[in-house]
């Protein structure tokens, strides 16, 4: 991991390794390996992205991502769309915005990204097998060791109606598993 | 799969996956056993259900233990099938195009299916969407699991609803994530490819073993259907909007 780009002097650099990329015709879709977290990114987010390959200025990448998108890009947006792009850590180095800059609040930030639009991120966290497929009654859970809690989701319906929101899985010392949160 | 005591073997073959067929060979991929319990004179005996070393189930009904094998028979499929993308979803055929409808359980993908039936739909699944690599959709006929007002699960042919089975694949034409809340009305938004492909990923089964594979026959789901995402109150409104919007 490179030095934090503190100032707005900085090259950044988009993340590579880990990452599975599909192109769609106005986004990009990342999947991290690492964290399994799968990411939308929308049309000025995915232009500013594929811009960042170190060598280019700000400058320089917001008129690459406006080349893109067929549209005006300004500086600001670039900035808000690495803001994001750094949270969904698909950024080598952290990414901060310009010491002195105009946005000071996160009230700042929302307003220029209401104004600017296509900069989102849009994250889910992936599911596992278990969690993709149907739940678990409370009992069934009950039933298994704890060595094999797969983490299923558990029914909130039905005859033993499990808590919402609780996972089948090993809760202390238990032999056996539980839904729990 | 192999059983302790071969009066439970009709039981266990309703429940194998649609498609099954014996096989020859000692050697398998995966080993499910059951070792069946029940009473024999003071001893009562748990019914127990092993994934090859690991146990699925400890219970003394077995009909729940036949009901962990089903849904642990029908993953196992799901997650290994090397040639089919298994999304948690409901689907219908109109008109020559599949409607997807993704969804946890309990989300009332069973009860938007019936309605979409009962409206004239075709019949492809109420629990999994079966994708080729070139985004269409497979049938995986298994009767529809109706919850009553009590959520006890019913089995129902598609027939009894007036529906017909589809065989053939067909491609997507329309994804909509629709929710059950009670008193909603159906007013969705259009989803964007990459948000539509988000919510199809989040109900994949190999969504972490099998990413790129996964996005790849995803993307040509997104790249032709329209989507939609919104809370559904009755499911006879939703499905009469479904079948207007796939044309």
């Amino acid at each position: 991991m490179s030095r934090p780009l503190k100032d707005g002097t900085g090259r950044p650099r988009q993340r590579r390794e880990g990452l599975v990329v599909q192109e769609l015709p106005e986004e990009t879709l990342v999947y991290d390996l690492e964290r399994h977290k799968a990411h939308c990114l929308e049309a000025v987010a995915a232009a500013v992205w594929e811009a960042c390959d170190g060598h280019r200025t700000f400058e320089q990448i917001a008129a690459r991502a406006a080349k893109r998108i067929g549209r005006q890009v300004p500086e600001e947006a670039v900035w808000l769309a690495l803001r994001r792009l750094d949270r969904a850590r698909l950024m080598e180095a952290p990414v901060a915005a310009p010491l002195g800059g105009r946005f000071t609040s996160r009230r700042d930030w929302l307003k220029k990204a209401a104004l600017f639009g296509g900069v989102s991120v849009i994250s889910i966290t992936a599911p596992t097998a278990a969690q993709a497929a149907t739940c678990v009654s409370q009992t069934t859970c009950a039933g298994l060791q704890n060595r094999f809690c797969n983490g299923a989701p558990c029914c909130t319906t039905g005859p033993n109606p499990a808590p919402p929101g609780t996972t089948c899985q090993k809760v202390g010392n238990q032999n056996n598993c539980s839904c729990a949160p | 799969m192999r059983v302790t005591d071969p009066s439970v073997l009709d039981d266990v073959v309703a429940r194998l996956p649609t498609g099954w067929r014996p096989r020859p060979r000692a050697l398998v991929d995966h080993l499910v056993s059951f070792v069946v319990g029940g009473d024999s004179g003071a001893v009562r005996r748990f019914h127990l259900l092993y994934a090859n070393a690991h146990r699925l189930v400890r219970t003394t009904e077995r009909h729940e233990a036949l009901a962990v094998l089903e849904n642990h028979l029908t993953q196992a499929v799901a997650e290994m099938a090397p040639q089919r993308l298994f999304v948690h979803a409901g689907v219908v055929g109109w008109n020559g195009q599949a409607i997807l409808v993704p969804g946890a359980s309990h989300a009332g993908k069973s009860t938007l299916v019936a309605a979409l039936l009962a409206a004239g739909a075709t019949y492809y699944s109420d629990e999994y969407a079966v994708l080729d690599r070139q985004g269409r959709v497979h049938a995986f006929p298994r009767p529809l699991q109706l919850r009553d007002a009590c959520e006890v699960a019913t089995s129902v042919e598609p027939e009894q609803l007036g529906g017909r089975r589809g065989v053939r694949p067909l491609p997507v034409g329309l994804v909509a994530v629709a929710r059950y809340d009670e008193g909603a009305r159906w007013r969705p938004q259009r989803l964007t490819p990459g948000r539509a492909l988000l919510e199809l990923l989040s109900n994949t089964i190999v969504a972490r073993s099998h990413p790129s594979a996964a996005m790849a026959t995803l993307k040509r789901v997104v790249s032709r259907a329209s989507s939609f995402k919104g809370r559904r109150g009755e499911a006879g409104e939703t499905a009469a909007w479904l079948l207007e919007a796939v044309g």
